[in-house]
């Protein structure tokens, strides 16, 4: 028998001075944002959602920062797909990629496959460019840690505009950071998305994501 | 079973100062606290499990240096004093693990123990897993324990072994690390256990100065009812922290 959702719709109303959640009580979670402008500064769409997927390299690299390891064993798989053991440097973490660097920061791409905890990578990444099928990348902004009555949190913002003379579609977006060995930096997936319909950017708009990081008590 | 799908906020309707909820779905991350309580033999006394619900602001004032190669000035420490939070090279934020009470050690440096010239010195109690006394309500802006039990043997205090991490495992679509300290009781009386959490250290990045850094409380959760520590007794705390996708 088809399971069937028993949670009826509900509102609430926001108030001016509140982070706005979707996270539960108690919950570390993110916030995804996403709007798409025109070139006029014009939002043709914009909606919220809760972030699906923390993925394992996030806990490993989170392990990794709270233990203050100079030597690890993990096996951590970056997005090449190759494992490695990064240790606690100054590289831990850093997401601040530049515009037009696709190797980390917020990410986006065109695969709808479901994600799962082992995921190292998108599926099929847009390449930054004004070619057929690809977006060009903005550099990575941040909101400063804030806080309400219940929900802190930070912003990690990523622009993807589209001069590419086509509609692109939008379907999984993820964040990418730098973690290094005592020689290499390298780039590890730690958030997955999947946007269910997609995000339609038509050519000559621009796709603005943010993901929120977010406690709740 | 079907897999609930992520709830969503529909702007149009936030701009009306509406916030729908659509969908109930799974928590991305829970954090679990196990308390146990042992004699002087081990023999089990107490075990209690709770859901930790307080990743405190801080943890987030901690985090952003290192995601965004940027410092933050201004964040209070546990002694409510103001300290800037260096960006991750030099600064050593979000480390929790501890040595036990009585050592000391330097908060490290781009993954290093420095010397005294670089390194803030601390004493293993100081952070890491920590208890105390106060059952006050949480909230996401507290800076610190109400009432930190100190490290020691005398009134009132505990001996703090060292904070741990260890038992890392994944099976999908699960994935979780724990974070251990135990606390001994030789105090001669006893201790009643209303608060616990987690407390970090972050330098300011100034070489040379770098004694300037402070602890930072990153996670508070009451515990209710308190746990009532016996002399003698061994307290444990573990926080568990876990993925689901």
């Amino acid at each position: 028998m088809d399971a069937k959702l028993k949670t009826k719709p509900s509102s609430k109303v926001i108030r001016p001075d509140e982070i706005t959640s979707l996270l539960q009580k108690g919950e570390f979670g993110a916030m995804l944002d996403f709007t798409v402008t025109d070139k006029d500064g014009k939002v043709t769409r914009q909606e919220s959602r809760k972030s699906e997927s923390y993925v394992k390299q996030f806990l490993q690299i989170l392990f990794i920062t709270m233990a203050s390891s100079v030597v690890t064993t993990h096996n951590i798989q970056d997005t090449a797909n190759v494992t490695r053991n990064p240790i606690r440097d100054g590289n831990t973490f850093l997401t601040e990629a530049g515009s037009g660097n696709t190797s980390y920061g917020i990410m986006v791409g065109t695969d709808t496959t479901p994600v799962t905890i082992d995921d190292y990578s998108l599926v099929a990444p847009i390449a930054h460019g004004s070619g057929s099928g690809q977006v060009q990348y903005g550099g990575t902004a941040f909101g400063a840690p804030s806080a309400d009555s219940t929900t802190s949190q930070l912003t990690i913002t990523r622009n993807f505009a589209n001069n590419s003379g086509a509609l692109i579609t939008v379907n999984e977006i993820a964040l990418y950071c730098k973690a290094a060995d005592a020689n290499t930096i390298y780039y590890f997936m730690i958030i997955r998305d999947i946007i269910s319909g997609g995000i339609d950017i038509p050519d000559g708009q621009t796709l603005t994501v943010n993901y929120r990081p977010q406690a709740t008590i | 079973m079907d897999r609930l799908s992520p709830l969503t906020i529909d702007h149009k309707l936030q701009s009306r100062q509406k916030l729908v909820r659509r969908r109930r779905s799974d928590k991305m991350i829970k954090t679990y606290v196990t308390i146990e309580r042992r004699n002087a033999d081990g023999v089990l006394l107490e075990k209690r499990k709770q859901e930790s619900r307080s990743w405190l602001r801080h943890f987030f004032d901690l985090w952003y240096p290192l995601l965004s190669n940027t410092s933050l000035s201004d964040i209070h420490s546990v002694d409510n004093v103001s300290h800037i939070i260096a960006v991750g090279y030099n600064s050593g934020v979000l480390g929790v693990g501890s040595p036990a009470g009585a050592c000391d050690t330097a908060v490290p440096i781009n993954g290093v123990f420095y010397n005294a010239d670089h390194g803030m010195f601390l004493s293993g109690g100081s952070f890491g897993i920590v208890v105390g006394t106060d059952d006050t309500p949480v909230t996401p802006q507290d800076n610190a324990l109400v009432a930190k039990v100190a490290h020691g043997e005398t009134s009132g205090q505990l001996l703090h072994g060292g904070t741990e991490l260890y038992g890392m495992t994944f099976v999908d679509p699960d994935g979780s690390f724990n974070i251990r300290r135990y606390f001994t009781n030789v105090s001669g009386a006893e201790i009643d256990i209303a608060e616990c959490g987690i407390n970090s250290p972050a330098n300011d990045g100034q070489w040379g100065q770098s004694r300037n850094g402070g602890i930072y409380c990153i996670c508070r959760d009451v515990v209710s009812p308190a746990v009532a520590v016996a002399d003698g007794e061994i307290l444990s705390v573990v926080y568990t922290v876990a993925i689901t996708v």
